[in-house]
């Protein structure tokens, strides 16, 4: 990587130094936090109130873990809970090694499987929870995302962008999912930090429209 | 209660530059500290600016591309270092861009 630096490794930055003064600050007055947490880890810090720096933050911790380096995530901002941590199921911080998504421990019953089509940004969204969950988006192609319980690490759902233009021309019978699908946008909330860059146009080009045309003359005959 | 030494580097960006926070407090007072600001150049970690205690005051060294110390000054609470630790951070949040930039040039040279 070159190193100049962008807007965005600029603001990173500054974000992360800010959170790295609300670190210590933390460290300071809990003497129970980190305790276990071995020196020679890199850390790497997660807002809990900060979505895009969580976000970007994560991608960081994945992409330093996969070039073999000892990463762990830590959570700042967090309220502390009141038993003590040895006590407690809650988890701070964990290594990213650690974490792999899994699917959830218990199957969801059907009704509470949410799919969400939003024609806008030809974005499909599948939530196993009725979207109850308080979820991390993580890109994991191009096109495609996972959503994660951040709590527990537990797959929650699934993104994809270009669902039409991309997604189903690569294979059709993902259009199926449409028959499930509420019409709507997706949410901030849902989207658990997910920039969608890309819209679709909204107009259809003219050769898209001879194409489809053709397709539907092919069809009835 | 004994001594705590907490020592963490904490990733601060793509380039895998980095802040290294190390201190020994005795419950909520900070007795030793060093804060580092590291930049990764070609896999191997730089060390740009450093704030620490040693020698009895709180102070912050400028460093040169091999890491030694071209300049030096006395921090806003020389002797508190907890406010100091703070004052260190504040410090780089507001000024990292310069010294990483300010360092780069003098390696380039």
């Amino acid at each position: 990587m070159k190193n100049e630096l962008t807007e965005s490794i600029i603001a990173q930055t500054n974000r992360n130094f800010a959170l790295v003064g609300e670190f210590i600050a933390e460290l300071i007055a809990d003497d129970d936090l980190q305790s276990d947490l071995a020196d020679d880890a890199l850390l790497i810090l997660v807002p809990v109130d900060d979505l895009s720096l969580a976000r970007a933050n994560f991608e960081l911790a994945l992409r330093s873990a996969s070039r073999g380096e000892k990463t762990r995530l830590q959570f700042v901002g967090r309220e502390r809970p009141s038993k003590r941590s040895c006590e407690s199921n809650e988890l701070n911080e964990f290594g990213t090694r650690e974490i792999h998504p899994t699917f959830p421990m218990t199957l969801p019953p059907g009704a509470d499987l949410t799919v969400v089509y939003d024609q806008a940004r030809d974005a499909l969204l599948v939530d196993f929870f009725k979207s109850r969950r308080v979820v991390l988006g993580i890109p994991v192609s191009a096109h495609t995302a996972v959503r994660i319980d951040s709590e527990t690490h537990e797959l929650v759902g699934y993104l994809v962008v270009s669902f039409l233009q991309f997604a189903v021309a690569q294979s059709p019978v993902l259009a199926t999912a449409l028959r499930r699908a509420t019409f709507r946008s997706i949410t901030e909330s849902e989207l658990g930090g997910l920039e969608i860059r890309n819209r679709t146009e909204s107009a259809m080009s003219d050769l898209e429209a001879l194409a489809v045309v053709s397709e539907i003359s092919r069809f009835i005959a | 209660m004994p001594p705590i030494e907490r020592d963490h580097r904490i990733t601060l960006n793509d380039f895998g530059d980095y802040v290294r926070v190390n201190f020994t407090k005795n419950g909520p007072t900070i007795i030793w500290f060093m804060v580092q600001f590291e930049v990764m150049l070609d896999g191997e970690p730089k060390p740009v600016v450093r704030y620490d205690s040693a020698h009895g005051f709180a102070h912050r060294d400028t460093l040169g591309w091999d890491g030694e110390t071209i300049n030096w000054q006395e921090m806003h609470n020389p002797n508190d270092y907890r406010a100091a630790l703070t004052d260190a951070i504040n410090d780089l949040t507001e000024n990292w861009e310069r010294y990483r930039s300010e360092f780069l040039r003098r390696g380039s040279k």
